[in-house]
């Protein structure tokens, strides 16, 4: 071979002073940003916890009477969201306390939403008719309402102010002594 | 007292590490021995420093110190102290804490050990393993302190690590009456030693690790420190090995499901790791021969390590639901940024390094046939199984919830479909890179040294068909795959002793022992390929051939299944020394009309959980495990069972010995040459030409 060196056929290229990526590692490194953005917003998400404060998330609810609630539209209004369904041991022990509550209240500003998570239309006709709610009960097609308030599981119950914001939450079955407590408190002060 | 000496050794083991990886960096750049010097003796008293911390926790762990809320949270007055002292690892905080005493230990071993041989790498080996050091002990101090102690303030009850103001210390047995007890699961011979395997696993891949990285930030990028990596890397993967292994066993004895394997996530956040490793421990030949393959075994070592941060994470931070997942914790997100920064400034590194040109291949590929063709493709399907595993378990749950806002979690199902043609690849290989050559094999040199390997294979299927009666084809493929692997490894075994006794004239039992000790690395590498054929052979037989039943039984009724019949004799309850309440039924197993064993399975109450245990009948055919699923609550008049034959299961745990016992052939030291002498006298050519 002759001196001339033509481009491609020489061996040992000059050692670099600049860094320049090649297309290879440029998808490398991106795929590893991408592989840790993917994961810290999933961890993120998970780590997202029920609201406590703060304005209550809006959401429409369909109950199976057909009737459609917006919590937007019920300002003014002390609101009880409870997360429930028909397989919950829980839920059915508090059942009764949260009718009892309801009847008391249903004349004083206060609004109760019942919202079945993951639940059969049959399972919360039955479970409505065993413990004769007659607040607004709706199931929460596709989890919508669920994951607004990243719920981890039933029954978990909101209180909602005049304002429209989260007051209390509270992760467990609910007393109607300690219901009741809450929506005089809330009813009184608006906290 | 104790809660005061383990928080202030362990602050001073985080004072340290930072302060090694200062001084190291500083007297790396400056060449200044003096300083690297110190940096090593700081990064070795992190040891003895998290020792003590260690120490102080098992102490209080064994006196009952309730007033620390760790000890509060995983043992009770009834705990043996046998399962006290394994207490430590029984929650997240003292398994952190016991997981930076290895580390260190491990970083302590390879400066004392490697001190001389790579001193050029030194500085940089500190810098690294005390960075991830005092990360671990960051967590352990700022996130989960198992030092932290149960305060009083008004009446209220409070853990901290000091103390909050106006509180008052509660005594230890006014605590020592609502303490938890250790987790039921975790009560088991398995699970004692399980966890600390693992844990030696997972950290000793920060060796490797540290070398690779300390490699490219030095710019010493010889082969020389690919070796030192190399044995880092077998007692890493012996450990993870024995780790996963025993983790199986544990499984099949306490989790009563009758498997060992369930593809669960926190499973697969140890398997994958093994995987790469695994590939690395392959592909770092062809480098160590050929010279070839430097950007890839770097990124399979960085990977590695990678892997074993994220399975962390992803099994800790409350990522992924697992059967057995741990707690969801704070420390999901350091761990997660610690992750993301050590991927992507290794990742940066080496892109560096390449592009100046320093980690150029020195031979390139010529022969699909030739040995290193062969090992980048077992290469290339250990990091396909890589990430179809990873996708099934971390993937595509994360994915799924995220962009289409439902949560997809890929059963068991998906794996069985997706792994078997990538072990069915893998075992190909295995059965023929082995016989093939360095450079360049052909087809017909190749073929002939099949020939006896294959005969044996057909020889042993046919003997499978006649004393089976099995012609499930799908059976018989897996298990002539899997054994030719084996008798490969055999048949070379052999070959390479007779071609001794030919030559030399020795014994057989000489000429072995002469090969193993001649060629540790490769005859041990035969010796874990069996052991791997055992494996594989029992995982075949254990999962094709599962039969299961289900029966209700009367006393004195019995169920015959599978060519045994099961006899329920009678039922005790009984309320053990640690207070468990135990629900035992006594069966009888015989075959043929002969009485085989009396099994006792049961049912173990704790307060807060129940747990199955299986009573198991073992031969080397198979295990009858029968499990006690439920009876009558007042008489036990009847009980229900469940039965499951499990052909060939044993060989899984007798293929796991195999395999430690072969990774241990290959991990000894063979130098038998004193370093100084070593160092004096240049025969790097000869000693590679035995190697």
């Amino acid at each position: 071979m002759t001196d001339v060196n033509l481009p491609f056929e020489t061996d040992e290229p000059a050692p670099q002073r600049g860094f320049r990526l090649g297309l290879g590692s440029i998808v490398l490194l991106v795929g590893i940003v991408l592989v840790a953005v993917v994961f810290g917003i999933a961890l993120l998400q998970r780590n997202q916890t029920q609201p406590t404060a703060g304005p209550a998330p809006d959401f429409t609810l369909t109950t199976l009477d057909g009737d459609t609630y917006r919590l937007a539209d019920l300002k003014g209004q002390v609101v009880v969201i409870n997360f429930w369904a028909s397989w919950c041991g829980p839920c059915r022990v508090e059942a009764p306390a949260l009718q009892k509550v309801w009847e008391r209240y249903q004349n004083q500003g206060v609004t109760f939403l019942g919202v079945a998570y993951t639940d059969t239309e049959r399972g919360a006709r039955e479970f409505i008719a065993q413990y004769s709610q007659t607040y607004p009960n709706g199931l929460d097609l596709g989890t919508k309402i669920s994951d607004l308030y990243n719920i981890q599981g039933v029954p978990e119950t909101f209180i909602i102010n005049q304002r429209g914001e989260v007051v209390e939450f509270i992760m467990q079955q609910i007393s109607e002594a300690q219901l009741s407590a809450i929506l005089d408190r809330v009813l009184a002060t608006g906290v | 007292m104790l809660a005061e000496i383990g928080l202030v050794s362990t602050f001073l083991a985080f004072v340290a590490a930072l302060y090694a990886i200062v001084v190291a960096v500083i007297g790396g750049r400056r060449h200044a021995e003096r300083l690297i010097v110190s940096a090593r003796n700081a990064a070795l008293l992190t040891f003895l420093l998290l020792l003590v911390a260690t120490g102080a926790l098992v102490v209080a762990l064994m006196t009952e110190q309730y007033q620390m809320s760790y000890v509060w949270s995983v043992s009770d007055p009834a705990t043996p102290p046998f399962y006290r002292f394994t207490a430590l690892w029984g929650s997240q905080k003292g398994s952190l804490l016991f997981w930076s005493l290895l580390m260190s230990l491990f970083a302590a071993a390879a400066l004392l050990i490697n001190w001389r041989t790579h001193r050029r790498l030194m500085p940089y080996v500190i810098a690294y393993t005390m960075a991830t050091l005092a990360f671990f002990v960051g967590l352990v101090l700022f996130y989960e302190n198992p030092f932290e102690r149960w305060w009083l303030v008004g009446s209220q009850a409070v853990s901290s690590a000091l103390i909050p103001a106006g509180a008052a210390a509660p005594t230890a047995e006014r605590l020592a009456e609502t303490a938890n007890g250790l987790n039921p699961l975790l009560r088991h011979f398995g699970m004692i030693i399980h966890p600390p395997m693992l844990y030696l696993g997972f950290v000793g891949f920060v060796i490797p690790f540290a070398f690779a990285m300390a490699a490219l930030a030095s710019g010493d990028l010889s082969t020389n420190w690919i070796k030192a990596t190399r044995r880092w890397t077998l007692v890493a993967w012996l450990f993870l090995s024995l780790g996963l292994l025993l983790g199986g066993r544990w499984a099949y004895d306490v989790l009563g499901w009758g498997g060992y394997w369930g593809w669960d996530p926190v499973e697969n956040a140890a398997f994958l790791p093994w995987l790469i490793g695994t590939a690395f421990l392959h592909s770092v030949m062809i480098q160590e021969k050929r010279g070839m393959l430097k950007v890839w075994n770097m990124f399979l070592v960085i990977g590695t390590f990678s892997a074993v941060i994220f399975g962390t994470f992803a099994t800790r931070s409350g990522l992924i639901d697992s059967v057995h997942s741990f707690a969801r914790s704070e420390i999901g997100f350091p761990m997660f940024f610690f992750w993301a920064i050590i991927s992507l400034i290794s990742a940066g590194l080496i892109l560096w390094r390449w592009n100046r040109g320093e980690l150029k291949d020195e031979h390139r590929f010529v022969n699909i046939l030739s040995r290193e063709s062969l090992f980048v493709l077992n290469n290339v399907v250990f990091v396909m199984l890589f990430v179809a595993i990873f996708w099934g378990s971390f993937g595509a749950p994360v994915v799924s919830e995220l962009f289409m806002n439902e949560n997809i979690t890929l059963g068991t199902d998906y794996f069985l479909r997706v792994t078997p043609p990538l072990f069915v690849a893998l075992y190909i290989l295995m059965g023929i890179a082995p016989l093939s050559a360095w450079g360049a094999t052909s087809l017909r040199r190749l073929s002939r040294s099949l020939i006896v390997p294959l005969a044996l294979t057909a020889v042993l299927l046919v003997g499978v068909v006649i004393t089976q009666h099995t012609g499930d084809p799908g059976a018989l493929f897996g298990y002539g795959i899997v054994s030719m692997a084996g008798f490969v490894a055999l048949y070379e075994t052999y070959r390479g002793a007779t071609a001794r006794r030919r030559s030399l004239g020795e014994s057989w039992p000489r000429a072995i022992g002469a090969l193993f000790t001649r060629n540790r690395r490769r005859y041990g590498g035969y010796v874990v390929h069996l052991g791997i054929t055992v494996i594989g052979i029992g995982v075949i037989g254990s999962t094709l051939f599962q039969q299961e039943t289900q029966r209700t039984l009367s006393v004195g009724e019995t169920l015959d299944f599978g060519g045994y019949s099961l006899r329920y004799d009678g039922f005790t309850d009984a309320i053990a020394e640690d207070g468990r309440r135990m629900q035992i039924a006594d069966v009888t197993i015989s075959r043929d009309g002969r009485e085989l064993a009396r099994l006792r399975p049961r049912q173990d109450i704790y307060p807060t959980m129940p747990m199955t245990i299986a009573g198991s009948y073992s031969t080397a055919e198979a295990d009858y495990y029968v499990l006690l699923v439920g009876w009558e609550e007042t008489s036990a008049q009847n009980a229900t069972f469940k039965v499951y034959i499990n052909p060939l299961i044993n060989l899984v745990w007798w293929g796991g010995v195999i395999l430690i016992l072969g990774t241990l052939i290959g991990t000894w030291p063979t130098e038998t040459v004193p370093a100084q002498l070593r160092q004096a006298a240049p025969i790097n050519g000869r000693a590679r030409a035995k190697a």
